[in-house]
């Protein structure tokens, strides 16, 4: 039995395709775990094992060797107790061809929730002055919110968002990305989205998870990866006298930059340098007035670029 | 949409076999019978294909995703594309003769004598029940196993046209070739398995082989039942979506 507070597990999966003219090796002896109540970023180029991985996690796929455990069970044999307590938004969608309300009353229904939810989600998502209309006349962003509405329905625990801004043009992605944000803010739920766009994980994702060839070849907290591949990382410090920090620490060389924001600071520096950071915070003159110290996100780029030459 | 397509299509041919029973238009209920449910069953797995549309283009995901199981799923297809239509035609044949004369259910339907055999309007309309039962089931079985549904296609046409003509056509020219028509008549029980309506006409009373009206109808029914729980095996061990 697997701990709750890692809803998805997988040990040693190997999930193999045979086709007519090759075999594919999608997940090849793949292990690793996502933290409840964490929103991971599942990174790796296409073809890597990403949308693999999320049909594994929903049942959709048998593995062909290994063990995957869903809150606790195995979704290929106990799928639908499993899948009402995901929320799945796929890579590409298909709707049935009705009016919006009744896809989701539809949803709603199978997932045990009240009309007055889907109303709710509708709002949250800012559908409300589409119900009526029928999926095939949405546009490709309100597509991506319908599929994250009836992903939300239900109240899922876990919520699997598989390339959420794909194929969006710049104000539909910067609005689907918003929405996730308060998503993260609101319900606090363990959230994973896979993707090959770095720049939507920069501000949302605090677990990392870098797939290659469906091998996993990197795992861990945002910080922690941040700090052992020596990547810049953005620090939030929250403190009485913002100016009298930001003059102490920019003149540090490890300090790349130094923002002021009313009564915080937002410092950039190279994860590596992060007791270095402590230390100073931790001076008398300076660490009287801190309130709060996190780090709230990492260069993904460079992250991304230094696993992926790891594993090369 | 198919689904809707297929309940529409069950009453407006029901209607056809409701009105030959009304109007005591045997000849056409029993000729309906074969033909009618041939074409039927062609046009139940042109519509329930889209189970296999919905399974390679993804949108089965989407109601899986919501919190059906994929036995569920496959079961829902069964239901609205075998289930519903043979149920929908045998009660089409027969509501109307019970609330017209309800003896007429047990008569024997005198014109469709083949054979020194007469079934009643009942027999046919269980045969017919068991013939889309049993000819739609396995195609979609099979279709299933093989995620295609150009096998679907291929088996249902097999089993509907090509096994009766095939057959009929290699007894019959054994049969010239050795002088004796009903020397290779026993390859007809090939059909056996599949096809009651057929049966009833080639293994009547006076052919050289007789088969219990029991045999005719449980053979089919029991193959069917065979080929459902090899559906439901096939989508709770190896479906993939």
């Amino acid at each position: 039995m697997h701990s709750m507070s890692e809803p998805v597990v997988f040990e040693n999966v190997t999930k193999i395709f045979w086709g007519s003219k090759r075999v594919v090796r999608a997940l090849d002896n793949a292990s690793f775990k996502i933290p409840s109540k964490t929103v991971a970023g599942l990174l790796g180029p296409n073809g890597s094992g990403k949308t693999t991985s999320f049909k594994l996690v929903m049942g959709f796929l048998k593995p062909s060797s290994g063990k995957v455990s869903v809150f606790g069970v195995d979704p290929w044999v106990r799928g639908e107790s499993v899948r009402r307590r995901i929320g799945y938004l796929p890579e590409k969608p298909v709707y049935p061809d009705v009016p919006v309300y009744r896809y989701l009353r539809y949803v709603a229904k199978v997932r045990n929730a009240s009309e007055e939810d889907v109303s709710r989600i509708v709002r949250l998502v800012g559908l409300s002055g589409y119900v009526w209309m029928n999926t095939r006349g949405l546009s490709r962003g309100y597509l991506q919110r319908l599929g994250l509405a009836q992903a939300l329905i239900g109240d899922p625990e876990l919520l699997l968002l598989d390339e959420p801004t794909a194929n969006l043009d710049p104000l539909s992605r910067r609005e689907i990305l918003e929405l996730i944000k308060d998503l993260k803010k609101e319900l606090g739920i363990t959230i994973v989205i896979a993707t090959h766009i770095l720049p939507e994980l920069q501000e949302v994702v605090d677990y990392l998870l870098y797939i290659n060839r469906g091998r996993v070849v990197e795992s861990g907290m945002l910080e922690e990866l941040a700090t052992r591949y020596y990547v810049d990382a953005y620090y939030y410090i929250e403190v009485e006298e913002p100016r009298k920090l930001a003059s102490r620490l920019v003149v540090e060389d490890y300090v790349r930059g130094v923002e002021i924001r009313d009564k915080s600071l937002v410092v950039r520096i190279n994860a590596a340098f992060k007791e270095e950071l402590l230390r100073v915070l931790s001076l008398p003159e300076y660490s009287i007035g801190i309130r709060r110290v996190e780090m709230l996100t990492s260069e993904l780029g460079e992250l991304y670029e230094k696993l992926s030459g790891s594993s090369r | 949409m198919k689904a809707r397509a297929i309940y529409v299509l069950v009453v407006l041919v029901g209607i056809v076999y409701s009105l030959g029973t009304v109007y005591k238009a045997y000849p056409i209920v029993a000729s309906f019978g074969i033909i009618g449910s041939m074409l039927l069953e062609v046009a139940l797995i042109a519509l329930a294909a889209a189970m296999f549309d919905e399974i390679s283009d993804g949108t089965v995901q989407m109601y899986l995703a919501a919190g059906l199981s994929r036995l569920e799923y496959v079961v829902s297809w069964f239901l609205v594309a075998v289930v519903y239509p043979a149920a929908g035609i045998t009660a089409a044949m027969l509501v109307p003769a019970l609330v017209v004369d309800p003896a007429t259910i047990a008569m024997p339907i005198v014109p469709y004598t083949i054979g020194g055999f007469t079934p009643s309007l009942l027999i046919i309309a269980i045969a017919t029940c068991i013939q889309i039962l049993n000819n739609v089931t396995v195609a979609l079985a099979l279709g299933l196993k093989y995620k295609s549904k150009g096998i679907a296609y291929l088996v249902l046409a097999f089993l509907a046209f090509l096994m009766p003509l095939v057959l009929s056509m290699i007894v019959s020219f054994l049969g010239a070739l050795a002088g004796d028509y009903y020397r290779y008549y026993s390859l007809y029980l090939l059909m056996l398995p599949f096809n009651p309506l057929y049966s009833l006409t080639i293994f009547s009373s006076s052919s050289p082989i007789r088969l219990s009206l029991t045999t005719i109808l449980s053979v089919p029914a029991v193959v069917a039942l065979v080929f459902f729980l090899l559906a439901l095996y096939i989508t709770r061990r190896e479906l993939e979506v």
